[in-house]
């Protein structure tokens, strides 16, 4: 039977030799890439599950499975250091099948590959979160549902909502939120940030629901935790 | 005219109250004064015109001559008609009545204009302060032009107001800012650590089936305590970095050209081998800052501009009224994109993490000492090529 051939991406390269080394071990075929560009290169190659970090230079690996996931059809797996909900919750949006924590067992990576080889897991989708109750977003596919209608929002909002969804309980002024949400290239200023707010209330409004976003000492906003 | 009435309305409160006070008893008294009077002569006019008959007496000298008007004495009749009676009584009541009744009204409106005019305003702004507070509301601001007693504490009232703005901003960034420096430090210990983890699991397996040969084991283990380092240094990297979050400038007094001196030897001992020029420009005498934190910053940046710098470096200190500028750029590659933006965040680097034993924490602690020390860092790329870094900081 023929091998299957796996791709390893990351930056480090003892971890890629680690990998290298346990994978050829148990029979497999492994194809090794240190940044995102070679990863892309060697997608074109097919092979049947990658093993994708985040944190590379120039291009990150989330960058990578968004760009990868319409020319390869195998399951791509994260292993990344960066541990938060968000992050988890960014790479299955992107179309990452899985996401594994370094510092990993080596047994349990293994067993997961070989499960998602087996697609058994092929079509887990996590992306979808549900709040309070009557509120679900699905980071995916980017939308937002109340009692299961679909509430239409627009780029900017919706940008808004799952920056504060993600950070869940934390507080940001609008100047900080400015900053996140459309950089140093943005043009304007933090006061569309509460016009925005203005509209995303009242569309959540509609619902007759508690709103998720809570305005603190009228100076910053936060996702109700 | 506008003046004068400016001049008024900043008096102090005291002042104003006994202004107003003043002004109404002397109205109230000018009032009660004129009514007494007219009512007194009214009496006299009734009473004068019952003075019919009776005897008319009066003195005189020795020589007979009359001394004065002379008076009637007459015997009372005080049979007054019935209206002259009423009157005589109205009149009575008036007289009793009219002082005690204009005091009063003229103090009642003393008051209440006294009330309008100083006082309402300032406490209905303080009263509306209040509730927002109490409401958890810090988004307004409190505008009351006067400078007496009642506006001196709306200012205060602001100031408090404005610092717990500034508190909780401070605080929610501070929060933030943590959170991501501990991020990218637990991101960048997990690696070796899961280096270490990810050949130990193998070891235990293989070491078994004695699939590797003493040489595999050697490297191995080679590779294990280079990872068991860099977490060792990566555990004093953030100890030397709470540190210095923790600590205050030390301000000290000394001559610019001392700085200057200092500056020098440390290129000497740097010993870059590209072409250094240093240009100083309209310097203070003196200057007061905490001359070790300067210089990290200054051996920082010069270090960074040798190991990327082609041929030159250039370096200008200069001094505005308050601000201590170095800015140092070399000719090399430049920021890339996204080094603009990450370059002064903790732990990140731009080329490979192996390279070197450099963590990433050289810009993000000049940016600390910079901000410790009231200036600013700024990173950005060169009209033709090569990075520009600049780094302020307040003297003075």
């Amino acid at each position: 039977m023929s091998k299957y051939k796996l791709l390893i991406v990351d930056d480090e390269r003892d971890i890629v030799a680690l990998l290298q080394e346990h994978f050829e071990y148990k029979g497999y075929e492994v194809l090794t890439a240190y940044d995102g560009k070679e990863a892309i290169r060697l997608a074109q190659q097919q092979p049947d599950l990658i093993l994708l970090d985040i944190n590379m230079p120039s291009m990150n690996g989330l960058e990578v499975c968004a760009y990868i996931r319409s020319l390869v059809s195998c399951p791509i797996l994260f292993v990344s250091a960066k541990i938060d909900e968000s992050d988890k919750i960014k790479g299955l949006s992107v179309g990452g099948d899985d996401y594994i924590i370094k510092p990993f067992s080596i047994h349990e990576l293994s067993a997961r590959v070989e499960a998602h080889l087996r697609r058994d897991e092929r079509h887990l989708n996590k992306t979808k979160i549900k709040f309070f109750d009557h509120l679900q977003i699905d980071y995916g596919a980017k939308e937002i549902t109340c009692e299961g209608k679909l509430i239409s929002f627009t780029k900017k909002e919706y940008e808004i909502i799952e920056f504060l969804s993600i950070h869940r309980g934390q507080v940001f002024d609008k100047e900080r939120m400015y900053e996140k949400l459309w950089g140093f290239d943005g043009v304007g200023d933090s006061s569309v940030i509460s016009e925005h707010i203005r509209k995303i209330r009242a569309k959540f409004a509609i619902s007759g629901k508690d709103q998720p976003i809570e305005t603190v000492w009228g100076l910053g906003y936060k996702w109700k935790s | 005219m506008e003046k004068l009435v400016r001049w008024f309305k900043q008096l102090s409160i005291p002042t104003t109250f006994t202004i107003y006070m003043f002004l109404c008893l002397l109205l109230a008294l000018l009032l009660s004064a004129i009514t007494m009077n007219v009512v007194e002569n009214r009496k006299i006019e009734i009473t004068a015109s019952y003075e019919k008959d009776g005897d008319h007496y009066y003195l005189t000298t020795k020589e007979g001559k009359q001394l004065g008007e002379g008076v009637n004495i007459s015997v009372d009749n005080a049979l007054y008609s019935i209206e002259d009676q009423r009157e005589m009584n109205v009149l009575s009541i008036v007289s009793i009545v009219a002082i005690p009744l204009y005091f009063t009204i003229c103090i009642i409106v003393a008051s209440f204009v006294f009330y309008r005019q100083k006082m309402k305003k300032p406490l209905a702004l303080l009263n509306e302060a209040t509730e927002k507070i109490a409401n958890q509301q810090l988004d307004f601001t409190m505008d009351y032009p006067l400078q007496d007693e009642l506006g001196r504490l709306c200012s205060s009232f602001e100031t408090m107001r404005s610092s717990l703005e500034a508190n909780h901003r401070y605080l929610w960034r501070m929060i933030d800012d943590r959170k991501q420096l501990n991020e990218a430090f637990s991101h960048d210990l997990r690696t070796p650590l899961t280096v270490l983890k990810g050949y130990l699991d193998l070891m235990d397996n293989y070491v078994q089936d004695q699939q590797w040969s003493k040489q595999k084991m050697t490297e191995m283990i080679a590779t294990m305590n280079i990872q068991v380092n860099r977490l060792e240094n990566y555990a004093n990297s953030m100890h030397a970095l709470q540190k210095l979050e923790g600590m205050e400038p030390s301000r000290r007094r000394l001559q610019t050209s001392l700085l200057i001196q200092q500056m020098k030897d440390v290129i000497l001992i740097l010993n870059p081998a590209q072409h250094v020029h240093f240009d100083v420009k309209r310097l203070m005498d003196y200057c007061e800052l905490d001359v070790d934190l300067v210089m990290q910053v200054f051996e920082n940046l010069v270090n960074n501009a040798m190991r990327y710098a082609k041929e030159a470096i250039h370096i200008t200190l200069s001094m505005n009224e308050r601000v201590l500028n170095l800015t140092i750029q070399d000719d090399g590659e430049g920021f890339s994109r996204e080094s603009l933006t990450k370059a002064m965040e903790p732990y990140y680097r731009s080329e490979g993490k192996e390279a070197s034993n450099h963590y990433g924490l050289g810009l993000y602690i000049c940016k600390l000492i910079c901000t410790k020390h009231e200036g600013e860092l700024k990173i950005m790329n060169g009209d033709q090529r090569g990075a520009i870094v600049s780094a302020s900081f307040k003297v003075n």
